[in-house]
């Protein structure tokens, strides 16, 4: 960034939009004009009655042309909404994205100051932020980065075998990593099909030449980002790193074990699986069931009342089907709270039907009668009949739920990936990449994700495998939002950033043999500015929401302080309080003038060091607005915004100023009458205050 | 250059270009309720009507922001014929949202005295398909369309469950004119709560070992300095 130099003076053009009349109307824009003209930088100023026509966007282009700008403003409405039409605008003109500001004077002015004398004062005050941002800001260079031909997948059930032949089948090379020393990965649904699959597609596997298999092995490190991941897996003794495009996630689920809280007659109380293994046992030639009486108990487990397992059902089902085959004379006895029989086909509600023919007894218990299991007979309230009933047995057959493997939490740590409060690999957890995990090289399906039955994984194998396909055809992949960059000559290796980094951006490299060197992984980064505020050396930058920038906006907002006119600085989240200052104007939901909004990335980009910057520069007082806990779009910006103003009052009190001049608010975009009455409340207790001194 | 009429005015505006917004560049004013300038025309509010008159043809109401500007047309923004269309249209709009002060304006200002028409459920929605074409056109995720025919016509997500592909940008709550829009029922609250161990975890090493403190002395201590200087 060449432009930094000393002679360098940016030439700023700035435009200000009537809006037809909707702003020109409540404010004055000619005398804006008068007094645009003499800021420091500003080449070109000009009124428009429309910028955002074709027309207006056509003389925005020409006047970056005639007058050489290099840096443009346009002072008009909400840049959520026309940001994106006024960067297509000036492209074609040559300048960079970078800097064009668009700064909302309709919205933030015009419609909550109408009638307000000071009202042209705060629009002058909102473009000379806007300017001095311009004239500060720098380049955020796009970043691009190659993608890989290959893929790792990590288990080996039948959607990690599915999706490793498909993807091989395509050209794709794919290593596949499996604990055990088989391949098979775990059943949920114990169906034999799926076992008769499993065996036919793991031969297929062992004999492909673009799939590499390796046994009694585990990921140890993953590093990189989508389409490039250093992964470095030990099996048996060695370890060995691979060069993969994308990972997929495959390591399935188990049957919780029986009697861990409570006790059982284990003689006689049995598991499905167990159940399972004594029926293939009495099928075979000269065995037979030696029993009369079996209750079945559906949803045993306390936590399947919450969270249905989505097999057990079906297991019971066929089991009593089963049985009811080898010896009519059975009594089997199914209690259920509710049934899940969803499978694509119906074929599980025919093995219903089937089962009813057969003479298998259904009672349907309540939630909170749960049956009892006695000495010879299982009491349980029948909800039909409303009628207590009492059914002897010999045998009674338990479903356990499906939890995930032990090593998932090991793997959602490496690949962070979020777990859902069971455990499994829940759906994502940023809204800011929907329909995906946070990294779109990783892919989790079968039971890791949630309990699948035989159908369904297939589904999601080859749904994941055409995603996965897809993903890596692209040659490369890139990133045009500012991302973090670290001064190598500056960092100090102190480990700050990488603790603080939602995506696992940064990771510690070796310096001169030890870990001493914060590095970005510039396609990771998502852009939240957290590590900058932790950087103690100030090593980081990011463009647009630099530590120069920011500053610059706030001394330039509180250049013009009047005598007895407080000054608040508002930092907002462009996803909560900045949306619901527009919301505000949208609604025409007055506040006082003498506020100046700071369009900030996130919150956790509130550098405590730029709040006192605003103190120490005349602010009466700095309001911050972030997203209520749980709705950060970077995860958890807002956690450490309001970490940072609890300790940053405490510091400020111990200097001699009232904390109160300073207040976190959670907002989110609708509240916009929130967001007036609360900048009314701090400014009038800030006012008062002052008065009575 | 394309030359026309407008409102008994000669006007030459560059090809490509609709009435509407040869009307804007010349300062003609046209109530407008589903036209964004960011967003591609739609020409679903019908109240940007206007008068076109064309040689050897009688003339007609045609919706300004989706008719392109022709040689030689004569138009009118103002005559009886686009007055009476444009309070018949509002006062129709308003049958279903005469609650709502927005609309109410609005037909003030087109010369609806009293709202004739009441549907006997309120609904602020106007279906002007802004807020469904920003989330297409500007944020480029197309989270919401507008679902059923006729008077069952709404907005809602994909099978009017919360959406996954919704970023939560807002966008659509800014947009919509009347305020009708329910983020909540696209967005939903389908937030899984951070993992705030990790977060702990994270932050008290940072806090408890290294302390953000010294730093804070440090910076007002020389920001002080510099001030002290500079005064």
């Amino acid at each position: 960034m060449g432009d930094e130099t000393a002679e360098f003076v940016p030439r700023i053009g700035v435009v200000i939009c009537d809006c037809g009349d909707k702003i020109a109307r409540v404010l004055d824009t000619e005398a804006l004009l008068q007094k645009v003209v003499d800021q420091s930088g500003v080449v070109y100023a000009a009124r428009d009655t429309y910028p955002c026509s074709k027309d207006g966007q056509e003389r925005i282009r020409r006047a970056i042309v005639e007058n050489q700008l290099d840096r443009v403003l346009i002072a008009g409405c909400s840049p959520r909404l026309v940001e994106k039409l006024f960067r297509q605008a000036v492209q074609p003109a040559g300048l960079d994205l970078s800097y064009l500001n668009v700064i909302n004077i309709r919205e933030h002015v015009a419609y909550v100051h109408a009638g307000d004398p000071a009202a042209v004062s705060k629009a002058n005050s909102l473009i000379e932020m806007g300017t001095a941002r311009l004239a500060t800001t720098s380049i955020a260079p796009s970043h691009t980065g190659r993608v890989v031909k290959s893929a790792l997948v990590i288990g080996s059930g039948l959607s990690a075998l599915t999706v490793a032949l498909t993807l091989a089948d395509g050209g794709v090379r794919v290593t596949l990593v499996e604990q055990t020393g088989a391949l098979g990965g775990s059943v949920p649904d114990l169906q034999e099909r799926t076992l008769e699959l499993i065996s036919e597609k793991s031969k297929t596997v062992l004999k492909h030449p673009l799939i590499d298999t390796l046994f009694n092995a585990y990921l140890t490190e993953v590093r990189g980002h989508p389409g490039d991941y250093e992964v470095r897996i030990q099996h048996g003794d060695q370890t060995t790193t691979y060069a993969i495009g994308a990972i997929i996630v495959d390591n399935g689920a188990q049957h919780k074990k029986l009697g861990a809280s409570r006790w059982f007659d284990r003689n006689r109380v049995k598991t499905q699986a167990e159940f399972e293994t004594e029926l293939n046992k009495a099928t075979e030639p000269g065995k037979m069931l030696e029993l009369n009486d079996i209750v079945m108990i559906f949803c045993a487990d306390e936590t399947q009342l919450e969270r249905c397992s989505r097999v057990c059902c079906n297991i019971g089902i066929r089991q009593a089907i089963r049985t009811k085959q080898l010896n009519p004379n059975v009594n089997v006895t199914i209690l259920f709270r509710e049934l899940y029989l969803g499978e694509i086909g119906g074929a599980h509600e025919a093995e219903f039907i089937q089962a009813r023919q057969l003479g298998v007894t259904f009672f349907r218990y309540r939630r909170d009668r749960p049956p009892v299991i006695g000495d010879q007979t299982v009491d349980v309230l029948d909800t039909l009949t409303g009628e207590p009933v009492r059914v002897p047995f010999e045998r009674v057959v338990l479903t356990m739920p499906l939890i995930p493997h032990e090593n998932v939490q090991t793997l959602a740590a490496l690949l962070g990936l979020p777990q859902d409060d069971a455990g499994f690999l829940a759906e994502p957890r940023v809204r800011l990449r929907p329909g995906r995990y946070t990294d779109p090289g990783i892919y989790v399906l079968g039971s890791a994700h949630q309990p699948a039955d035989t159908t369904e994984a297939l589904f999601q194998a080859y749904l994941t495998s055409s995603r996965t396909a897809r993903f890596l055809s692209q040659e490369t992949i890139s990133v045009q939002t500012p991302v973090a960059c670290i001064d190598p000559a500056l960092c100090t290796g102190c480990g700050n950033c990488p603790q603080v980094c939602p995506t696992l951006a940064i990771q510690l490299e070796k310096r001169d043999g030890l870990l001493s060197l914060s590095d970005v992984d510039e396609l990771r980064c998502i852009g939240c500015g957290n590590c900058v505020v932790v950087c103690p050396v100030k090593a980081i930058t990011l463009p647009g929401w630099d530590n120069i920038e920011i500053p610059t906006q706030i001394s330039a907002a509180l250049q013009q302080r009047k005598n007895g006119r407080v000054k608040v600085i508002v930092l907002a989240c462009e996803w909560s309080a900045y949306a619901a200052a527009d919301m505000a104007g949208a609604r025409r939901i007055p506040y006082p003038p003498n506020v100046r909004i700071l369009r900030m990335n996130c919150s956790a980009r509130f550098d405590p060091y730029h709040i006192l910057w605003a103190f120490l520069n005349g602010a009466d007082g700095v309001f911050l607005g972030a997203c209520p806990p749980g709705e950060c779009h970077y995860g958890t910006g807002n956690l450490y915004a309001q970490e940072r103003v609890e300790k940053l009052k405490k510091e400020l009190a111990a200097h001699g100023v009232e904390p109160r001049r300073l207040r976190l608010e959670f907002l989110t975009l609708e509240n916009g009458a929130k967001f007036a009455q609360a900048v009314t409340d701090f400014v009038t207790d800030i006012q008062t205050d002052i008065y009575r001194r | 250059m394309i030359h026309l009429t407008i409102d008994d005015e000669p006007i030459e505006v560059p090809e490509n270009r609709s009435l509407l917004e040869a009307c804007r560049e010349h300062g003609i004013h046209i109530p407008t309720l589903c036209y964004h300038p960011a967003l591609e025309p739609y020409g679903g509010c019908r109240l940007c009507m206007v008068e076109l008159g064309q040689p050897g043809r009688r003339s007609r109401l045609v919706a300004s922001c989706v008719y392109p500007c022709e040689e030689g047309v004569v138009v009118k923004t103002n005559s009886e014929m686009v007055v009476r269309s444009r309070r018949m249209t509002a006062e129709l709009i308003l049958a279903g949202s005469y609650n709502t002060p927005e609309m109410l304006a609005l037909g003030a200002e087109l010369g609806v005295k009293e709202v004739r028409f009441k549907l006997p459920e309120e609904n602020a929605c106007v279906l002007c398909g802004l807020c469904v074409r920003a989330c297409s056109e500007i944020v480029g995720v197309s989270a919401i369309s507008v679902i059923q025919r006729g008077i069952a016509k709404k907005v809602a997500t994909p099978f009017q469950v919360t959406s996954s592909r919704c970023i939560g940008c807002g966008t659509c709550v800014l947009i919509c004119p009347t305020g009708a829009f329910k983020f909540e029922s696209v967005a939903g609250f389908q937030y899984i709560s951070p993992s705030e161990s990790a977060y702990r975890l994270g932050y008290y090493r940072l806090g408890g070992e290294l302390d953000l403190r010294p730093n804070f002395v440090q910076d007002v201590a020389a920001l002080l300095m510099s001030l002290r200087e500079e005064g």
